[in-house]
């Protein structure tokens, strides 16, 4: 809870949100607790990015509270940059910078952000590039390389810059079949160090693998919230029991 | 260059549709024109004892057969020979028609240096001044219409409204003799530089805006994401993406400004064109000193023709796969 001594990552409560008439979340309550990997799944336009997206700010919100570490989310530029400071985020669309290398990608918001002079960005860059493996890659522009290797490049440009909880909208939705196991084992790694972890994805047997909960959304709304085994083999709800025939007819 | 098809469509000119037509109209109207704008084919035929409707037609027939030939020749090079030899023909011909004028180059030679030395150098100073103030207006503008500042935005819509709608001639006019008025009195460069910034800035507003808008909003994200402020958002991830968008039109607008620069010659400035009138008035040499200073003109066009397809080059290179 915020104020105690270790405030939650992040801390949403009775959180609205409309575009116009159309009430994208409808009172969504969740606590991220530290080091948990959270999925959020759910059909598209159930509210699912644009709850993760409210949490750094990348949407507006009317109804509710945020805490980010302890944080309140306001529309204050300092407030806004502090939490976006403890917030990695990652695209669907990658929006890596094409007019940059991969290397500058990584140590741009270095230098500008964190101020660390160019030598010592571009060593941290290329530390994380090490991560993600693809330090080889470090010179081209994203342009020459595949989606999950651009993919990639923005896990190793969000992490780079030390952010305290990573958030994933749809990391893999963007890229063909073959390429989407080199994305998800790299956020299985990160997972393994530790890391606060929410992710939007449809990709259920890895939400199975990865998650410490599953959360299911429809309507704007948190339909459902489990453990994977539950979630899985014994979902609750009807419209959750709907979503995963649909889905897992595929897998 | 159009993204090309994998089919081989017969050139324009090898389709008899098109290229009998024009020879018939070719012979047709060379056939009624005066032999005498040809002495050299006159002077042949003459001499072969051909003279009237025959030699006319003769010569008519001549004209056409080169001309064929030149076309035939001509649809056979490669891409690159084509455009040189087409450069070279064209030069040619208009190099032609200047000689027919019947210039003094003597007159041209004479007055050179004072068109270079004074005209030249202070339609490039004016020129250049301008294109940077009108960069810098332009990127206000565009920054001042996307954003949510009512004030802002009304200042940016009213300048570009205005700027773009009156005659550039005019705002020389107002800014030279109609600031003396409230007290305020400017030189006629500064004046000329002034106009020229202002109305040029009001139409590069425009590019500027576009091409901020082109760029993705993702990319805004991504930058938000990491933390990166507004300013840095836009000089270090929208613009120089932008740049790729605003480069060509921009470079349009510096060869129209440059050639714009002359109006400024209304008021008195010693700029290239001026110079040209003036020069020319003392012998009735007009022509000389118009068709010099229009070369001068073209010349700079060209080098900053060459000048934007390096910068283009330069920003397109991220979008090369």
């Amino acid at each position: 809870m915020p104020g105690e001594t270790s405030p939650a990552p992040v801390e949403i409560r009775a959180l609205g949100k409309w575009y116009g008439a159309f009430k994208a979340l409808d009172g969504v309550n969740l606590v991220l607790s530290r080091g948990e990997r959270l999925v959020i799944c759910g059909p598209s336009g159930s509210g699912k990015s644009t709850l993760i997206r409210t949490v750094n700010a990348l949407e507006s919100f009317q109804e509710g509270e945020i805490f980010v570490e302890g944080v309140r989310l306001t529309r204050a530029p300092e407030t806004v940059k502090a939490i976006r400071l403890s917030v990695g985020m990652v695209f669907q669309q990658f929006n890596l910078f094409p007019h940059l290398t991969v290397l500058e990608n990584c140590a741009l918001p270095l230098r500008l952000v964190r101020r660390l002079p160019g030598a010592a960005a571009a060593e941290r860059a290329m530390a994380y590039l090490e991560k993600v493996r693809i330090p080889e890659q470090a010179a081209k522009h994203p342009a020459q390389l595949s989606g999950g290797q651009q993919q990639r490049v923005a896990i190793a440009r969000a992490l780079a810059m030390e952010p305290k909880l990573m958030l994933f909208d749809e990391p893999t939705s963007a890229l063909d079949p073959e390429m989407v196991k080199e994305v998800l084992d790299t956020l299985l790694a990160l997972a393994g160090e530790g890391m606060t972890m929410a992710v939007v994805t449809h990709e259920m047997g890895f939400a199975r693998e990865f998650a410490d909960r599953v959360l299911f959304m429809d309507g704007g709304r948190i339909i459902e919230a489990a453990a994977p085994t539950q979630f899985f083999s014994d979902p609750q709800q009807a419209r959750t029991r709907a979503f995963l025939r649909q889905v897992l007819r595929r897998d | 260059m159009i993204f090309a098809d994998n089919v081989d469509q017969p050139p324009l000119l090898r389709r008899p549709i098109v290229f009998i037509p024009a020879l018939a109209l070719l012979f047709l109207a060379l056939l009624r024109a005066d032999p005498a704008n040809w002495p050299l084919l006159r002077g042949v035929l003459a001499a072969a004892g051909l003279g009237g409707v025959l030699g006319n037609g003769l010569a008519a027939a001549a004209v056409c057969v080169l001309v064929g030939a030149n076309a035939y020749v001509l649809l056979r090079l490669p891409v690159r020979w084509q455009v040189a030899m087409v450069w070279v023909e064209l030069t040619l011909a208009l190099a032609a028609l200047f000689v027919s004028f019947d210039l003094s180059y003597a007159f041209i030679r004479r007055k050179l240096w004072i068109l270079v030395s004074i005209g030249l150098v202070n339609t490039l100073l004016i020129s250049a001044v301008s294109i940077v103030l009108a960069f810098i207006l332009a990127m206000a503008g565009a920054v001042a219409k996307l954003s949510q500042n009512g004030v802002a935005l009304g200042v940016a819509n009213f300048y570009t409204s205005l700027f773009r709608g009156v005659p550039l001639l005019m705002q020389i006019y107002i800014i030279y003799l109609g600031l003396p008025q409230i007290g305020v009195v400017v030189d006629a460069i500064p004046a000329g530089v002034a106009a020229l910034s202002l109305c040029y800035g009001a139409y590069m507003t425009e590019i500027f805006r576009g091409g901020i808008e082109s760029i993705p909003r993702g990319q805004w994200e991504a930058a938000r994401a990491l933390g990166l402020s507004p300013g840095q958002t836009l000089r270090q991830v929208i613009l120089p993406q932008a740049m790729g968008v605003i480069i060509p039109p921009t470079g349009n607008q510096f060869i129209a400004m440059l050639k714009d620069s002359s109006l400024v010659s209304v008021v008195g400035v010693w700029e290239l064109m001026y110079l040209a009138r003036t020069q020319g008035q003392s012998e009735f040499r007009h022509i000389e000193m118009m068709l010099t200073a229009s070369m001068i003109y073209w010349i700079f066009s060209i080098l900053l023709e060459l000048g934007q397809a390096r910068i283009e080059r330069f920003f397109g290179r991220a979008h090369a796969r």
